[in-house]
Parts: C-alpha cells; sequence; structure tokens
C-alpha cells in the first residue's frame, strides 16, 4: 500500500511542464459528484454511519478500480503534514483536510485518478493529467463510474440526474477545468476583461494555488459554472475551447510584452532568477511568484535554463507540507524558508 | 441583521455575493448600493465576478467561484434568495430539512429534498443552471424502487419503461397505444403520491437502516 510519504518524493503526473502551448496549459481535470441511493448527506448522516459509509465506498472501489496500486487512507488518521500534502498535490479539498468529519481518500499511484468519500457528496471522483485533455480525461472517470456502478447505486434522478448535496452540482455532477498559466495577460492587464467576457458564458476562474494565496504565480483555472441541462460533452467542449482562446490571448499578449516592452520582460524574468539563485531565505509567495517569471521566460526563450522538469520539481517539492515530509527539521516555517531556499539553489545549479 | 458594506465599510450591504469553489468553500462579498452604483456594476445583465470586482478595487485578485447572488431588490440564484421568497417554507419529511436550512449553507440534508422542495428548488436551479431538466448521461442500470422511495415522483423502472414506451408510440404514431400507455402512468402515479415517503435519512445518531443496492 502507498502511503502519503511515498506519494510526495515523486513526480506528480498531471505536472509535466511545458504541458501544452509552450507551457500556458499545465492540467485538465474532470471531478463526477455521486451520492449513494437511499443514504442520507453528510448533514443528516452520524459521524459513525459516515464512518460506513466510507468503509463500504472504500471495499467497492477496491473492487471496481482499473489501477493496481493505490493510497488508501482515512484522512483523520494521517498527520496535518500528511493531509496538506495532499491538498498540494490536489489531490484532496481543503474542506476534508480539515479533518471535521471523516473522510477517505483514494489515490492510483500515478495520480491520475484520486477519489474523494464523504466530501461535500459522498463521492467526488476525480481524474486529472497534464496540458489540454479534458476529453480523455472525461472517458476515464465515465469508465471508472460505470466501474464503481456495479457495485453502488447512485443516487439519480430522471428529471435532475445526479443528485448532490449542494444544487450547484446536480445533473452531470461535474465540474471540468483546466488550469493555465497567465502571466502575460496578467501583467498587460488584460485578464480582467477575459474574466468579465468568462462569467457571461457562465464559467468561472479562480486562482489555484491554494486558498487565500488567490492567483498566486498567474494560475488560473477555467471550469463550467453549470452542471445541469448541459451534456457532459458539450460542458467538456465548451470549457476547451474557451481555454485554447484564452491560451491564444496569452499568446498575443505574450509576443506584446516581447515588442513592446522586452527590456522590462527581461528584467522581471532575470531579477527572479536572481533572487532563486541566489536567496537564503524563501517563503512559499516569494517563491511562487518568481517561478512564474523564471516559468516564462524559459517559455520566451529569455531563459536557456533551467529545464521544465526542475521547475515542476520546484513548484511541487517546496510546498510547506512536502518540505516537512520530504525532510528533518521543516516544521517550523522559520526554518522551512532557508531550506527551500538552499533546495532551490541546488536544483537551479545542478540543472 | 445588517451586514456592513466591505468596500466602503460605511453603510449597510445590499448586495450580497456569494461564490462557491467547486470543492467546498464559499467566498462572500456585501456591498452596499451607493458602491454598487459607483463601481458601475451592471446586476441586472448577472451576478458580477467577485474578482472583478476586488480587482476593480485594488483588493487582492482573489477568485474562488461559482456565483451566487442575492440583492435587495429581489436576488437571482442563490437558495437564500429562493426561501426568502413568498411562502411556506418547505420541510422534508425524510430528513426534516428545510428549504431555509438549506439556504444558510447550500447543504442538503437528503436526496429527498430535491422532491421536497418542489417548486422553490425548481426556480434555483432555473436561476442557477439556466435549466431545471438532466440532459446528460445516466447510469446503466435503471434506478431501484429505493431510489424510488426517495424520490417518489421519478424514478421507478416501470414509470421508466412506461414513458420511454410512450415516446415510442408518439414517435411511431400509435396514438391508440400513447393514449393507453398515458393512462397506465397516471395510474402509477397517483399509486405513488398515495404512498408515505422512506424515511432514509440518519437522525438519531446510531440506528442502523439497510443501504440498497450495495454489493460491497
Amino acid at each position: 500500500m502507498t502511503t502519503v510519504t511515498d506519494l510526495v518524493g515523486r513526480h506528480c503526473s498531471w505536472l509535466n511542464s511545458p504541458g501544452d502551448h509552450g507551457g500556458i496549459v499545465v492540467s485538465s481535470r474532470i471531478r463526477l459528484a455521486r451520492n449513494l441511493a437511499g443514504v442520507a448527506f453528510h448533514r443528516k448522516l452520524s459521524k459513525p454511519r459516515q464512518q460506513e459509509l466510507i468503509d463500504r465506498l472504500i471495499a467497492a472501489i477496491a473492487k471496481a478500480a482499473p489501477w493496481r496500486e493505490s493510497l488508501v487512507a482515512h484522512v483523520q488518521r494521517l498527520s496535518d503534514a500528511e493531509r496538506l500534502a495532499l491538498v498540494e498535490r490536489q489531490l484532496i479539498s481543503r474542506d476534508i483536510s480539515s479533518g471535521k468529519r471523516p473522510a477517505g481518500v483514494c489515490v492510483s499511484n500515478d495520480e491520475i485518478y484520486s477519489v474523494m468519500l464523504n466530501e461535500e457528496d459522498h463521492v467526488r471522483l476525480q481524474v486529472i493529467q497534464s496540458g489540454l485533455s479534458l476529453s480523455a480525461n472525461l472517458d476515464l472517470a465515465i469508465a471508472l463510474d460505470q466501474a464503481l456502478e456495479r457495485e453502488v447505486e447512485w443516487s439519480y434522478h430522471d428529471v435532475y440526474g445526479y443528485l448532490t448535496a449542494c444544487h450547484t452540482n446536480v445533473g452531470t455532477g461535474m465540474r471540468a477545468s483546466i488550469m493555465l498559466h497567465l502571466p502575460a495577460l496578467t501583467e498587460t492587464g488584460e485578464l480582467k476583461q477575459v474574466l468579465r467576457a468568462l462569467s457571461k458564458l457562465h464559467m468561472t476562474v479562480r486562482g489555484t494555488h491554494g486558498e487565500g494565496s488567490e492567483a498566486a504565480g498567474h494560475y488560473y483555472q477555467v471550469s463550467n459554472q453549470r452542471s445541469l441541462g448541459l451534456e457532459e460533452r458539450s460542458i467538456v467542449d465548451a470549457i476547451t475551447e474557451t481555454a485554447e482562446k484564452i491560451v491564444a490571448a496569452e499568446q498575443m499578449a505574450r509576443q506584446a510584452l516581447l515588442d513592446k516592452g522586452r527590456v522590462r520582460l527581461e528584467d522581471k524574468v532575470h531579477r527572479a532568477w536572481g533572487v532563486l539563485t541566489n536567496a537564503r531565505s524563501l517563503n512559499t509567495e516569494e517563491l511562487t511568484e518568481n517561478i512564474s517569471w523564471v516559468r516564462l521566460g524559459v517559455a520566451l526563450r529569455v531563459l536557456t535554463q533551467p529545464k521544465w522538469a526542475i521547475l515542476d520539481k520546484i513548484f511541487l517539492q517546496c510546498q510547506p507540507a512536502h518540505l516537512q515530509l520530504l525532510h528533518t527539521d521543516a516544521e517550523d516555517p522559520q526554518r522551512r524558508d532557508p531550506l527551500r531556499a538552499n533546495l532551490v539553489r541546488e536544483w537551479l545549479s545542478t540543472n | 441583521m445588517h451586514t456592513m458594506c466591505q468596500i466602503c465599510a460605511k453603510r449597510p450591504a445590499t448586495t450580497h455575493l456569494t461564490e462557491l469553489a467547486p470543492a467546498g468553500g464559499r467566498r462572500e462579498l456585501h456591498i452596499c448600493g451607493q458602491c454598487v452604483h459607483a463601481m458601475g456594476l451592471h446586476l441586472e445583465s448577472g451576478p458580477p465576478a467577485i474578482a472583478t470586482i476586488l480587482e476593480q478595487q485594488g483588493a487582492d485578485t482573489a477568485i474562488q467561484i461559482d456565483i451566487d447572488v442575492t440583492t435587495a431588490a429581489g436576488g437571482s440564484g442563490s437558495a437564500a434568495g429562493a426561501a426568502a421568497e413568498e411562502g411556506a417554507d418547505p420541510v422534508c419529511p425524510a430528513c426534516g430539512l428545510t428549504m431555509s436550512e438549506y439556504a444558510s449553507n447550500n447543504i442538503f440534508g437528503c436526496s429527498n429534498d430535491y422532491h421536497a422542495f418542489g417548486e422553490k428548488l425548481e426556480h434555483l436551479l432555473k436561476r442557477y443552471h439556466g435549466a431545471t431538466r438532466h440532459v446528460g448521461r445516466g447510469p446503466l442500470r435503471p434506478a431501484t424502487a429505493v431510489t424510488a422511495a426517495v424520490v417518489p415522483a421519478k424514478g421507478t423502472s416501470q414509470r421508466r419503461k412506461l414513458e420511454s414506451a410512450l415516446k415510442d408510440a408518439v414517435a411511431r404514431e400509435r396514438y391508440e397505444d400513447a393514449a393507453a400507455i398515458r393512462d397506465q402512468l397516471r395510474t402509477l402515479e397517483d399509486r405513488h403520491r398515495a404512498q408515505p415517503t422512506a424515511p432514509t435519512p440518519d437522525t438519531s445518531g446510531d440506528k442502523p437502516t439497510d443501504e440498497p443496492g450495495g454489493g460491497a
């Protein structure tokens, strides 16, 4: 059985930069919300019954799963750092990481599949891969959904579709999202217009790097707002098309930065490189901000190094809980920041 | 209860924006009428994204969405808005949750709430999704009678079969058959109405309930 510590030491398959379109499209994710027929939502289900539900679902997943090896965990039994590390790898939500109620998680060893149990809904299954891969992910998610359906009965209504714990997810129970890296649109200020246009299309955008950090590192997630009254495929197509349009806008904004403000751009990128290769203490925010500019620099060939894989490694393994689990003495942020700076310098120099 | 405007912090807020993150969590922004006017927000053309407003205000660019908007004028798309409308507060006979309790945190008690909250829920769905009917995929096997007990109106396999036969008959222009099937459907509906709803949610704490459909 895989442990959280096993996972954190590894490369993460949804983070395989440059992904698509020169590092702009990072990853694509399909999430399906499902609930068991005849079982109340957690709000009206006692803790012991929630625990039973989780056990029953873990057994069902073990039978249905297309993967061989996986992490299977009761979230409440994990340490704080282990829970947070799963959040950092986008495998569980902050909601269940708080440990306020029983919750479970199953993650395939390649991390393409993950299933949260007793989150807002009984089951939240996720398929995530790098690049523009929504359509392929939908196929995988449907296959897993159908395999699970042989083990359990989903709460399904002829008119409303899959019934969910919140009216915002009912119908398909699906959220399709694409993670984009948009430093140029952010820098030129054009992102505001893009956001406005998206809300009219009933799509939503939010920052990705954890709650509170907002659009840190210029990462954004585009996803569907509506889950009812649309077919899964049309949602996937619409989100993909929209992402491609945003990619085109980002490419134009990047070109504009090169054409009209080359020195300014080069200055930003090289300053970021300077910080990362020289700092003796780096907090998460500084790292995220600077790594974003270096990423842009590599994409635009303003920088000839580092390799994308090094950027991914820094992005993933310098997050607080990853540091805590991979290194001794990293529980205290004051010790973590120097450690982070040392690792970044080391990895960038061995490029 | 007056929430103060988060932009000017001087006047009571009259526009309340709530955005839900897909993975859970919520973000709220409360604004007064004057600030709405000053910022040139056009509420009639749909809820503005909190992020857009914050960005406009030079505040953080936080964006955590799925937009729900309630305005003082009436509301458009939030459970709070739907619950505040006139009429009694519907209560689910299966789990005991009321529509206004639902509105407090947007978590249903059980799937029967979809049935129990009736038209209010339909309004909510219409406003949020712009639709009230699922058109995507469904389970491979038809819902069993147990699902039907939780959601009595639409779930039985018998009803499904009849509905599908009805569609088929209409498509083939066999109208006499169609009429006969329609009568059968009506009888079935009447029978459902006479049946009490199965109370499946566990409110007592440790009462064992036989959960259906599981082959674990």
